[in-house]
């Protein structure tokens, strides 16, 4: 058959789903969290610009791309705070972290 | 007729005086009791002269007075012509129509006459009675309101004016006989007096209502025009007219006589107002208050309201049947009862209690077999020596250094001699001295007999209870002369008791002479204040009924009253008791004569008898002493049960209501935000799921909306 | 012929995704991540939206792997603690993911069954790049404005949240040294013999 949209939004649900399987299972490697939230915000692009390819409108590639910049800022300040985090507790396991309790 | 602007000043200007009570701080005690004495006096001088004035207007008159009489109608040659003085509108709804006004009649003319009189007497006699107290401006101020509202009352034009003139005349009685409101008697007991009207004042209102409900109005002259010309009114509600007099209302689940209803309703308000039998409990208990206030409105003024009540509404009370006998039984009866009460007290402001109680009855009674002149009558010459004798008594008080109890005087007449003499007439006064077919005689005896004759002859027409009534007034004829010399023994004669307990100085009554230190217990007389007012009085007492006579129920009634007064054209009563027999008119002087002996006896000669009766503690002196029990009964059932009532409603009322409404919506949610909050377990991972558990029933719900699975 | 081409590369993606999340080693998974980035560009390409492949290679993966390695690499963590006890979530992770996915398919899957095969990805233009040039700096300018903000702010975040002074550590206050005055920099003092400062 040929390469149609459905291929592209198979693949995007799988990674997305990934991505969400990916947070729950990782309560004590937060890195992980992260990279699973980038795999996320893969998924979202791959559909935003495959919408956008197959429909012919421009806009959903634009949107692509301050997806991108929002993806990349979140992932400095995500990291800034693992670094201030570990400095703080001295490892990256999230499992007992309960100080905003109640 | 005084011009208007007379009128407007005797009505009003107490009203305005007593204002002055309020800046007595800047302007000095002496202003404001110069003021309201000034005041009250010259309104009393003037209702004084307007009444003799149209009293001799009408020509024939009785009595040794001729020279008065004339003179004063040279001078004025007044002549009453009914009218009202609007002064301003007040409730305007509809119908309901209520305007401040003055009515000026005969019955408002008397009235006042009476009331300014007596208070400016008594406001006269205050200066010296309460020349030791500190809160004199309060005093003087709260007697001039009680004159003012006493006198909105009887110059009222239409209900709601009246009623506002009995609330304010209850108001000023609760101020006054608390006006020592530091101790707990005089509260408790001004507590009781306005609770006991209130339940009075219940009847009132709905009688009022009825009022409106059935004439669609509550001013006077709309009613009782339209009662005594038998109109055809259409009450609230109802279809079609029908006349009065025979209009059939439902009230609770009873289809009854409308003018019945009315009647009953008002008159439970005179009963409360009036001390009658049931309701009487809050007199006794009033003599907390200062002796004045007892004699201005426990004597001669505010108790007589109901009364008044009665006889301005004589129209619809003549065309009452039930109505009319149960205001001559609850008036017998209260004459006797108050009478035997009075027999075994010893404290001498309340014998005069009840003595009062006792007249009022009198005038209820022959009030309710239809010789309503005869009542007002009563109430006239009753104003002057049941004044004069509690203003007697507090001479006596005042004297004694404000002991209270007749078993600690005796012997007083050597030291009080002037107060001795206005005592004694004015028991002779109540008692009714006098000689049939004459004129000669005491002011008592002229209007009790009025009153024993025609309740004779109503017996005669078989008005309902008429006989009952005139065997209870006759034999509270012979109780009153009974006790009334038995308080004058016991006062003024006798041992002086008094010596032996020179050194104990628990006065529970009045503590006005707290602050003394060392002071002789000899008694004194009252200064010149004090008797001056004794000895007007005691001209009242000995001529009034004299004088007053003709004008008020003999030959020239009918041109007196000019219509304040209704007679239906059935009622012959006052005109029947000329036709009584001789024994009656004999009876009234003969019982007097036996309760005057038998006092003597007791009292005067053999001086312990009564002593020794009393502490025998036999059942019916115990019975008549403690009241018939009525205050323990009324506690019993009433206080007790509503106490009850009242905490069972608290109780349910916190825990239902308020258990259900707002504790329990507290409860509720203090629980619930508990338990919710326990959702916040500070786990990153927890947080996450929920987000993410979030975010897919947010897109089955938009997916769901959008459309499904279609 | 591309269809082919885009299974591979869709198995790649898919296989190095999940072997993200489950590598044991937290530099591999970065290392993964990075081979996921790729391969996704590469499904970009097979579409015709080079442009934002490229941009795909330069941000995710120069950028944002390159950070993310830095990081790993930087914290001292211990590897065997972290894969301790997560077996026990994976059912109801795998539960909650086929739901997920479910939930998409229905979503995007049924609606767009006659969805075209024809693909454009440079509408208006001759190229992906000319594409896009011609409606960012005119038509989204803001938003173009606005990303950039964006990332000034992350940048200011980053820097404030571990930024720390060492007490021990000297620095130089350039500006402080050149506004440096005659007066700030000596006195003279006449000690009299023998008796010093």
């Amino acid at each position: 058959m040929d390469l149609g949209l459905s291929h592209f939004l198979a693949v995007s649900a799988a990674l997305f789903t990934i991505g969400v399987v990916g947070i729950f299972v990782n309560r004590k490697n937060i890195i992980v969290i992260l990279m699973a939230i980038e795999l996320i915000l893969l998924s979202v692009n791959l559909n935003l610009i495959a919408f956008a390819v197959f429909s012919g409108t421009i806009a959903g590639q634009v949107f692509a791309m301050l997806v991108l910049t929002v993806a990349a800022a979140e992932a400095a300040v995500g990291l800034a705070i693992l670094v201030v985090y570990f400095r703080n507790r001295g490892d990256i396991s999230v499992e007992n972290v309960d100080l905003m309790k109640g | 007729m005084l011009p208007d602007i007379l009128i407007l000043y005797i009505v009003l200007a107490p009203g305005l005086v007593a204002l002055t009570g309020l800046v007595h701080k800047q302007i000095g005690d002496k202003v404001v009791m110069g003021l309201t004495t000034a005041v009250v006096l010259s309104a009393g001088a003037l209702s004084l002269i307007q009444l003799f004035a149209y009293v001799a207007g009408l020509g024939g008159h009785m009595g040794t007075e001729e020279h008065h009489a004339s003179l004063v109608a040279a001078t004025t040659g007044m002549e009453i012509k009914q009218h009202v003085i609007t002064l301003m509108p007040w409730i305007s709804v509809g119908e309901f129509q209520a305007n401040w006004a003055i009515r000026v009649d005969t019955l408002s003319i008397v009235m006042m006459a009476v009331i300014t009189g007596v208070s400016g007497l008594v406001h006269l006699y205050s200066w010296g009675y309460m020349s030791e107290d500190p809160h004199k401006a309060r005093f003087f101020s709260y007697l001039s309101l009680f004159t003012f509202m006493m006198l909105m009352l009887v110059t009222a034009d239409n209900f709601i004016q009246l009623f506002f003139g009995w609330e304010g005349v209850g108001l000023a009685s609760y101020l006054l006989i608390g006006f020592w409101y530091q101790n707990k008697a005089p509260n408790d007991a001004s507590i009781k007096a306005f609770v006991t009207n209130r339940v009075g004042d219940f009847g009132l209102a709905l009688g009022i209502m009825a009022v409106f409900f059935v004439f669609r109005s509550v001013e006077f002259g709309p009613v009782l025009d339209a009662v005594r010309n038998n109109a055809a009114v259409v009450p609230v509600g109802f279809a079609e007219a029908a006349p009065v007099r025979d209009l059939v209302i439902p009230f609770l689940h009873w289809n009854l006589n409308a003018l019945e209803v009315i009647g009953v309703l008002l008159f439970i308000g005179a009963m409360g107002k009036s001390a009658q039998f049931f309701l009487h409990v809050w007199l006794p208990d009033a003599m907390e208050g200062p002796t004045p206030v007892s004699a201005l409105i426990h004597a001669a003024t505010m108790v007589t309201a109901g009364v008044y009540l009665v006889c301005l509404l004589s129209p619809i009370y003549e065309y009452t049947f039930y109505a009319a006998g149960m205001i001559t039984i609850v008036g017998a009866v209260t004459a006797l009862y108050a009478a035997t009460v009075g027999m075994a007290q010893n404290d001498i402001k309340r014998v005069i209690a009840y003595s009062t109680c006792s007249q009022l009855g009198y005038m209820f009674f022959v009030a309710g077999v239809g010789a309503y002149e005869a009542a007002m009558f009563h109430l006239f010459t009753h104003a002057f020596f049941k004044a004069l004798l509690f203003l007697g008594a507090g001479s006596v008080i005042h004297g004694m250094h404000h002991e209270q109890d007749m078993r600690r005087m005796g012997g007083l007449a050597k030291f009080m001699p002037l107060t001795y003499a206005a005592m004694m007439i004015g028991t002779i006064a109540i008692i009714g001295l006098g000689i049939p077919h004459t004129q000669i005689g005491f002011a008592g005896f002229f209007s009790k007999d009025a009153i024993l004759e025609s309740t004779f002859a109503a017996g005669q027409s078989k008005v309902m209870f008429g006989q009952v009534a005139f065997w209870f007034g006759l034999i509270a004829a012979f109780l009153t002369s009974f006790y009334s010399w038995r308080l004058i023994y016991m006062t003024f004669h006798g041992p002086k008791t008094w010596e032996a307990h020179d050194h104990h100085d628990d006065h529970a009554h009045e503590d006005a002479h707290a602050a003394d230190g060392a002071h002789d217990h000899t008694p004194h007389e009252s200064p010149l204040v004090m008797l001056v007012p004794l000895g007007l009085l005691s001209l009242g007492a000995i001529f009034a009924g004299v004088y007053f006579y003709d004008a008020f129920v003999d030959g020239n009634n009918e041109t007196f009253w000019a219509g304040a007064i209704y007679r239906a054209a059935e009622n012959h009563v006052l005109h029947d008791r000329h036709n009584v027999p001789e024994w009656v008119l004999y009876a009234p002087l003969v019982v007097t004569i036996a309760g005057f002996l038998i006092a003597t006896f007791t009292y005067y000669l053999n001086r312990g008898v009564g002593k020794r009766v009393a502490d025998s503690g036999g059942p019916l002196h115990s019975l008549f002493y403690n009241k018939w029990y009525f205050d323990e009964i009324y506690q019993a059932t009433l206080i007790k049960g509503s106490a009850m009532l009242g905490n069972l409603f608290w109780k349910a009322d916190k825990k239902i209501i308020d258990g259900i409404g707002p504790d329990g919506v507290v409860a509720v949610t203090k629980a619930s935000a508990g338990r919710l909050s326990k959702m916040h377990t500070g786990y990153l991972y927890h947080y996450a799921f929920v987000i993410i558990g979030a975010a897919l029933v947010f897109g089955g719900i938009l997916w769901l909306r959008a459309g499904g699975a279609n | 012929m591309a269809v082919i081409a885009f299974y591979l590369i869709a198995a790649v993606v898919l296989v190095s995704a999940l072997s993200v999340i489950m590598a044991r080693n937290p530099v591999h998974s970065v290392l993964w991540l990075i081979l996921a980035f790729f391969s996704s560009a590469g499904l970009l390409v097979l579409i015709g939206a080079e442009f934002l492949a490229m941009l795909l290679v330069v941000v995710y993966v120069g950028a944002v792997a390159v950070l993310f390695l830095f990081v790993v690499m930087m914290l001292d963590v211990d590897f065997v603690e972290l894969k301790r006890g997560t077996l026990r979530y994976w059912p109801f992770a795998v539960l909650v993911g086929i739901i997920f996915a479910a939930e998409i398919v229905l979503a995007s899957v049924i609606g767009t069954e006659d969805m075209e095969t024809n693909f454009d990805a440079s509408p208006g233009a001759e190229t992906n790049a000319e594409a896009i040039g011609q409606v960012m700096y005119t038509q989204y300018l803001l938003l173009f404005q606005m990303a950039g903000i964006i990332l000034l702010v992350a940048m200011v975040g980053a820097i404030v949240l571990t930024l720390r002074h060492r007490p021990e550590t000297k620095r130089q206050n350039i500006a402080k040294q050149t506004s440096r005055r005659r007066s700030d920099a000596y006195e003279l003092k006449d000690p009299t013999p023998g008796q010093g400062i």
